[in-house]
């Protein structure tokens, strides 16, 4: 009409009572849901996202009962009888995103909203964004998300298994990282440290565990000593403080620290005076061997911390593949703790690692679950709240929403859900974030994989995105376990006769 | 059909650098021969190891060379494997490729099977030498490839020279689960000890060294006896049973304390003399102080007349927990001690110059003042 569009495609006509961020219309056209309109009302162009659509007919009604009435009536009737209803959210004018104060006029045209304003609004215009995907209606628009918005107000991706989350950690991890910035991930599954990113190669940085940097709640945490265990701690304590001072005087090598403990464990309970104790004192001595054992290959006692590691530009990767859940706990919380404090410094007073971080989790449920306190959980909690001030960004992964600690998911305040079946996660997830509607609920279990309801600051108005497939490889797509098996064997046969031509050559033939 | 089973017999091997332990090996494998012959067995299996190198001395190679012709002789078969010592790790021929024309039959990768046939009766030997456990992949298709070919006969042994994780859990290649199960006897080598257990069709068996290889083997040899098997494979099940030397040279293991060592020394020596032949002596001393050099030129010269070779091991022993070695601000006067407790001030006197000297090992010396002393006749 006005305004120098070029093709003004009219869909329908709002009818009905509407109000300033919602109304109804009625369609000549079959849209789709999350395609953008544009009504023209109040002297501005306003943008709107079509949320739910119905489609009938005034002569084939639910009060029907008899089926070959319905075949008759085919015959007979035309599309004209057909009818498409539906709703929009307001989204704001075209320029400023403000919603006007008054609703939409009845019969007011509602125009498919043209590419070229939607590439403006989901466009890189303020140069810190990074492409995600496209839109799903729109597939000629591209989706860049706001790196700064997205860092300092946090960022949950939720998904059940096999929807396109770690794609999605890995396009956004790359693009970080393509833009020069820090992101650091806790890998769960070993699913990144071999991918290969369009900003290099991983900077891989091995789980260690390092008894000397550890907090002591963290090593009783190691031992399976709880609250409750009070003597256990107090010996442990006390073992503990013998050996840091042993230590700290030079005493001893730091790789001697666990085994001083021991003996020192030992010592106490041969003395008479805490025969009473003897049990608890063997008890954990016990657990200190376990330790020992259990974590064998991921104890060194010279590891250099995960933060002193981390590389700007490059996606780090902590490959936490080959520890089990509680190391996995205690090598994150310090991990964290020590970044927070690293940050602070810095701010504060020009020491620690001088560029922000981006740091996502895998698995977030395991690590800040909702019923269990972790000692992770503390960190991911006081990073969500503070690590705006300090330039640590989170990003929680998960694929059980409902189990994640409500707190911490609330302070996420970007969002990327793709499909979510479960209904109570999808409640959960509403319940978690201000701007998921009812309606958009309802569209993710019809989402296919890598589609995408993108939330919150770092996009200007929520959208439904194809998120774009990640390039390099990433192990932990489904397995074609048939070709794998086929494979396999085939290896083995190569393998055989590589090898057999190795024997060939140390037993000389005569 | 009567099998016999020998394997790691390490001829050449010269323990503790001395000629008699290579002779020791050589006629342990004579008389075992001899033996095998006397019980009149079809052929004889070797599972590997047969020297101890793959250079062997010539004599080792004579050994094997009479052995062989001999039991071709007696119309008996031979059948061996190259081990893990005798065959080079690189690159290289096995000393038994000498021994084939003479009517040894090597089994190896290239030609791993052979059918023997006696009368109307046939067995199917089938075996390979040593593989490491970096060429596993072709050890199990090896291994595969056997157990089908074995298929086509009714009695069949697999020889082998490889360490199996449920006997040897600290160093293996293969796990009792990755062998072909359809063989009726399993001629295994490698481990020392002797090793019998029902598997597959029948009985593997490692049939163990032949001479104590080292010292610990010595005790399994006075436990189990060393030697070989006889396998018969008429039955429907093998039926074995040992057959053991009787030339093992005798180790002599004792541990004593420092002190009172030279009583203790002569009644090892006592002891020792009972032996038919010399025995090889370990001797563990232990004790809070020991003066090794000492103790050494003493059991060299009251053991060594009745021994082979003796071998020491120190034992430091620790202080006890509460213990402690005392220590007091004035230096102790050892003269003023000896005058004290000896009364005697001319054997005082002696204690004390004794105890200078022998303080500093020299025994000469020590020895000329006691003479002194006795010929003075103060006594």
């Amino acid at each position: 009409m006005v305004l120098g569009d070029k093709v003004r495609k009219v869909i329908g006509y709002t009818i009905g009572e509407a109000t300033p961020t919602k109304v109804t219309f009625i369609s000549k056209e079959v849209p789709t849901v999350g395609q953008y309109v544009v009504l023209e009302y109040c002297d501005k162009r306003v943008l709107g996202m079509i949320q739910s659509l119905v489609r009938g007919s005034v002569s084939i009604t639910e009060n029907i009962y008899d089926p070959t009435a319905v075949e008759r009536i085919r015959i007979f009737e035309n599309s004209g009888t057909h009818y498409i209803k539906g709703t929009i959210k307001i989204l704001g004018d075209v320029e400023s995103l403000k919603i006007p104060r008054t609703p939409p006029p009845p019969a007011t045209e509602v125009y498919e909203a043209d590419s070229n304003t939607l590439r403006q609004i989901f466009g890189n215009d303020s140069g810190v964004g990074i492409k995600i995907g496209v839109l799903i209606s729109q597939p000629n628009v591209p989706v860049y998300v706001d790196i700064n918005k997205m860092v300092s107000r946090h960022l949950a991706i939720l998904a059940i298994t096999g929807a396109g989350k770690s794609n999605t950690v890995a396009i956004i991890a790359d693009g970080i990282a393509q833009l020069g910035g820090a992101v650091l991930i806790f890998d769960m599954h070993s699913e990144y440290s071999t991918a290969r990113f369009k900003s290099g190669k991983p900077n891989v940085i091995q789980a260690r565990i390092n008894p000397v940097n550890l907090s002591t709640s963290e090593l009783l945490k190691l031992l399976n000593i709880d609250q409750s265990s009070f003597k256990q701690e107090r010996y442990f304590r006390k073992a503990l403080k013998e050996a840091k001072r042993k230590l700290l005087s030079g005493l001893i090598h730091p790789d001697q620290l666990l085994g001083v403990i021991q003996r020192e464990l030992e010592r106490y309970s041969e003395e008479d005076r805490y025969k009473p104790d003897r049990s608890s004192i063997m008890s954990v001595a016990n657990k200190v061997e376990g330790l020992l054992d259990r974590y064998e290959h991921v104890i060194d006692y010279y590891a250099p911390d995960v933060v002193d590691q981390l590389k700007l530009g490059r996606v780090n990767v902590v490959d936490l593949g080959q520890v089990d859940e509680e190391a996995a706990d205690v090598i994150v919380s310090h991990s964290l703790s020590s970044l927070l404090s690293s940050r602070k410094r810095y701010t504060t007073r020009g020491e620690g690692i001088p560029f922000p971080v981006f740091v996502v989790l895998e698995e977030a449920h395991i690590l800040a679950p909702k019923d269990r306190s972790t000692l992770s959980k503390y960190w991911i909690s006081r990073i969500a709240r503070e690590g705006r001030k300090f330039g640590i960004g989170l990003c929680l992964v998960s694929q059980r929403p409902k189990a994640l600690d409500p707190n911490t998911l609330s302070q996420m305040n970007n969002m990327i859900v793709l499909r979510l079946v479960e209904p109570s996660d999808q409640r959960y997830v509403q319940e978690a974030s201000e701007t998921l509607s009812e309606d958009l609920v309802e569209q993710l279990p019809s989402l296919n994989v890598g589609e995408a309801i993108v939330l919150g600051m770092m996009v200007k108005i929520p959208a439904l995105v194809k998120i774009d497939k990640f390039e390099g490889k990433l192990i932990g797509g489904d397995l074609d376990v048939v070709r794998a098996w086929k494979r396999c064997s085939s290896i083995l046969t190569k393998k055989a006769v590589v090898e057999t031509r190795e024997l060939d050559n140390m037993l000389e033939s005569w | 059909m009567l099998i016999g089973h020998i394997s790691d017999t390490h001829l050449g091997f010269r323990q503790y650098n001395l000629e008699e332990r290579e002779e020791d090996f050589y006629r342990v494998y004579n008389e075992l021969v001899e033996k095998l012959i006397e019980e009149h067995i079809d052929l004889v299996v070797h599972s590997g190891d047969l020297f101890e190198s793959p250079r062997p001395p010539t004599k080792a190679l004579l050994v094997v060379q009479s052995s062989v012709l001999k039991l071709r002789e007696k119309g008996i078969a031979f059948y061996a494997i190259p081990g893990g010592h005798d065959q080079f790790k690189r690159r290289g021929l096995p000393p038994h490729a000498l021994f084939e024309r003479l009517g040894m039959k090597v089994l190896t990768h290239r030609k791993p099977y052979d059918v023997f046939k006696k009368g109307n009766q046939e067995v199917f030997v089938a075996g390979f030498q040593h593989v490491p456990k970096h060429l596993k992949g072709a050890l199990l298709a090896l291994l595969s490839q056997l157990s089908s070919e074995a298929s086509k006969y009714k009695k069949k042994v697999l020889v082998l020279h490889q360490s199996i994780k449920e006997f040897f859990p600290i160093d293996y290649e293969l796990s009792l689960a990755e062998l072909p199960d359809n063989f009726n006897y399993y001629a295994l080598g490698h481990i020392h000890k002797r090793i019998v257990k029902e598997f597959g069709r029948g009985l593997l068996a490692y049939s163990g060294s032949t001479e104590a290889w080292n010292r610990k083997e010595y005790q399994d040899y006075v436990k189990e006896g060393k030697g070989a098997y006889i396998v018969d494979l008429s039955g429907d099940e093998p039926l074995i049973h040992k057959l053991d030397v009787s030339s093992v040279r005798p180790h002599f293991i004792e541990e004593i304390q420092v002190n009172k060592l030279n009583y203790q020394l002569r009644k090892l020596a006592s002891q020792i003399k009972e032996f038919e032949v010399k025995p090889i002596v370990h001797l563990t001393v232990r004790g809070l102080a020991i003066n090794r050099k000492l103790v050494r030129s003493l059991a060299y010269r009251i053991l060594s007349p009745h021994a082979l070779t003796v071998r020491l091991e120190f034992e430091q022993e620790r202080l006890i927990e509460g213990e402690s070695i005392l220590e007091t601000t004035s230096k102790l006067d050892m003269r003023e001690l000896m005058y004290e407790e000896l009364k005697n001030p001319r054997v005082a006197e002696l204690a004390y110059r004794l105890f200078e000297v022998l303080r500093k090992e020299d025994l000469e010396e020590a020895k000329k003042l006691a003479r002194e002393f006795y010929e003075a006749g103060i006594f």
